[in-house]
């Protein structure tokens, strides 16, 4: 049992952040130790990606995703985000991405379904009709996967009946309603979707990039809205790295140690005080290193 | 054949009220902030919203806009009695080269260049100086601000002092068209990108009333595979969704009413159609307005009480945010108290 205990069911939360979801290796492999385990994980783009990991097999999370990313860091066609999005520009290139994505993610989990992890898994994904997040709990993991990670232009939007559906982290990069929406009663994010960057970095940046960073930061406004409104409702743990470039895969896994002390430094300070066995995370609020806006 | 002229008819004429003013002012608590959306070319809808609420008693105690509706600030804020007639001239003047300079054809070709944006933004500055007299937000009449999006940090920042036109153009960066703007060694760029509706800052800067000016909408954009259709509906939703946060948070704390705005625009960036576009919301505010007027008629003698804290509208203007919908205050077409 736990010394930092939270009422069940407890999700684990993945955001988007594209490379510097990789960190989320590090955060996760931090809440294990302490011996904190989810009923529940979710997850939101690249987010979905190590959620699905983890929900496959917890106990061998940490190599698992090291061994996913470090293959997907050394794959030339999917590591050049620019040329990934010209060839989605150029139209039918988008496929070719999809492809390459699928193949490393098929060298893990094969043909699974949702229903055999070993873990309760979510992926999240935007409706392109209604503009809303949907949920997908009943699907191949892979499809599910892919759907999740359908980054506009980057990826082709994957059809879903007679919806589209594209990247989750456009309208849910912190999916925590949809950990509610689940059943959660105690929620841990690991957030790696912030779109700031320093202040020396906006120095050099070329047209097409501060349009991306605009995109990310129109993204990004909905997370205080989304992080507010969980934590009124139950205790909502976030785990915020906002260091390291998203748009740098093939260094992603450089962000494992900075996930690993932010994780150590967030989860440290929930833990039991004056003697105490275990301490109880039951009061609904925000805790952690996430800063919300002004109220 | 004699071509039929579109010309609003007056509004007493119709019925909707007696002549004179609408009555409204003693309803808002003060003070009363008037709210423009950004919205590019879209912009010329608040000339029309504008000239509805002239027909009322309502005047502005603060103005704040984003993008283009923070040019509108500044020319409302310079001063308020003129401001109609010179949106006037403003709105059939203003285009795409009065904005870029340069033609389509050498933006286009900087494309592959490593530059900050496609086009500078010597001609905007030239423009916006020649239409505005004032150079410090102190020379306006009303205290106005602008916002525009810290490039660095993503964060909306409300600029209401010094440098006027500097403002203006960092508020109104589209980003990758036009180059951030540097203010006190920071970078900014279109407020589109954390506040493009400020209604929340208007809460947060203390307005008591929130009176929404908007922009209008295009038709819906089809849902298709290609990345530009996809790219367009993206936008729609984010943009969307972040109008309906706003709008939401000042609706739990002040008053907050938004106008009716045409849905069946051209492109943001189409400068042909303004006319149209101002004509169209002039009408729909103006029947919008005498109706929240009727819906909170007293009779003579009887003072109304002040608008509660709720979102007046005609319905909901858009539907992503569960908690906008509770806040909705209907207002009926043709209400008689």
């Amino acid at each position: 049992m736990s010394q930092i205990r939270f009422p069940r069911p407890l999700a684990f939360v993945f955001s988007g952040g594209l490379a510097r979801s990789a960190a989320q290796i590090g955060m996760c492999e931090v809440a294990l130790e302490l011996g904190i385990k989810p009923e529940i994980v979710v997850g939101s783009s690249t987010g979905a990606i190590n959620a699905a990991v983890f929900a496959k097999d917890p106990e061998n999370f940490g190599p698992a995703a090291r061994d996913l990313w470090g293959g997907v860091a050394q794959d030339k066609a999917l590591t050049s985000i620019w040329r990934s999005t010209l060839r989605g520009l150029a139209g039918g290139g988008s496929t070719r991405t999809q492809t390459m994505l699928r193949k490393h993610l098929h060298r893990v989990f094969l043909d699974m379904h949702q229903s055999e992890l070993a873990i309760n898994f979510v992926a999240v994904a935007t409706d392109l009709s209604s503009g809303h997040s949907a949920a997908i709990e009943n699907s191949n993991v892979v499809d599910s996967l892919i759907t999740s990670a359908a980054f506009p232009i980057i990826m082709a939007p994957m059809p879903d009946g007679k919806d589209l559906l594209i990247d989750g982290s456009v309208v849910a990069g912190v999916p925590v309603s949809q950990a509610l929406a689940a059943g959660a009663k105690s929620i841990i994010v690991f957030d790696t979707g912030a779109s700031e960057v320093n202040d020396d970095d906006v120095e050099s940046l070329g047209w097409y990039e501060v349009l991306a960073l605009a995109f990310t930061h129109l993204i990004r406004g909905q997370a205080d809205h989304d992080l507010a409104l969980a934590s009124t409702s139950v205790p909502v743990v976030v785990i915020s790295q906002a260091t390291g470039n998203p748009f740098s895969l093939r260094r992603a896994v450089d962000a494992i140690p900075e996930g690993r002390r932010l994780a150590a430094e967030v989860l440290l300070d929930l833990a039991p005080r004056h003697g105490k066995d275990f301490r109880v995370i039951s009061k609904p609020g925000l805790y952690g290193n996430y800063a919300l806006g002004p109220d | 054949m004699a071509t039929q002229l579109h010309v609003p008819k007056p509004i007493a004429a119709a019925g909707m009220r007696p002549r004179g003013p609408v009555q409204l002012q003693s309803l808002l608590p003060r003070p009363v902030t008037f709210v423009m959306a950004g919205g590019g070319a879209h912009g010329c809808v608040q000339w029309g919203l504008l000239q509805a609420l002239a027909e009322t008693d309502i005047t502005p105690d603060a103005l704040i806009g984003t993008s283009a509706g923070s040019l509108t600030c500044a020319i409302v804020g310079e001063d308020p009695l003129s401001a109609l007639s010179r949106l006037s001239y403003v709105w059939s003047q203003l285009d795409l080269d009065v904005l870029v300079g340069d033609s389509w054809m050498s933006i286009l070709s900087s494309a592959t260049k490593r530059r900050r944006s496609l086009a500078d933004n010597t001609t905007e500055r030239e423009t916006l100086e020649s239409i505005l007299v004032a150079r410090a937000f102190e020379e306006l009449q009303l205290p106005a601000a602008a916002v525009a999006t810290d490039l660095a940090t993503g964060k909306a920042t409300a600029f209401d002092s010094g440098d006027l036109v500097t403002a203006l153009l960092a508020s109104s960066a589209i980003p990758g068209m036009l180059p951030p703007v540097t203010i006190n060694g920071r970078y900014y760029i279109d407020g589109l990108a954390s506040a493009n509706l400020p209604a929340r800052l208007a809460v947060e800067r203390g307005a008591g009333t929130v009176i929404v000016l908007d922009t209008g909408s295009r038709e819906p954009v089809p849902v298709a595979t290609s990345p530009t259709k996809v790219v367009a509906r993206v936008n729609g939703i984010l943009n969307a969704r972040q109008r309906s946060a706003a709008l939401a948070f000042a609706s739990t704390h002040v008053p907050t009413i938004v106008l009716p705005t045409p849905q069946n625009l051209g492109a943001a960036l189409n400068f042909r159609g303004t006319m149209s576009a101002a004509s169209a919301s002039y009408e729909l505010a103006r029947t919008f307005l005498a109706d929240l007027a009727a819906q909170h008629e007293r009779p003579t003698g009887a003072t109304a009480p002040l608008l509660e804290t709720a979102l007046y509208a005609r319905r909901l203007p858009y539907e992503h945010d569960p908690d906008l919908r509770e806040h909705l205050c209907p207002v009926e077409s043709g209400a008689r108290p």
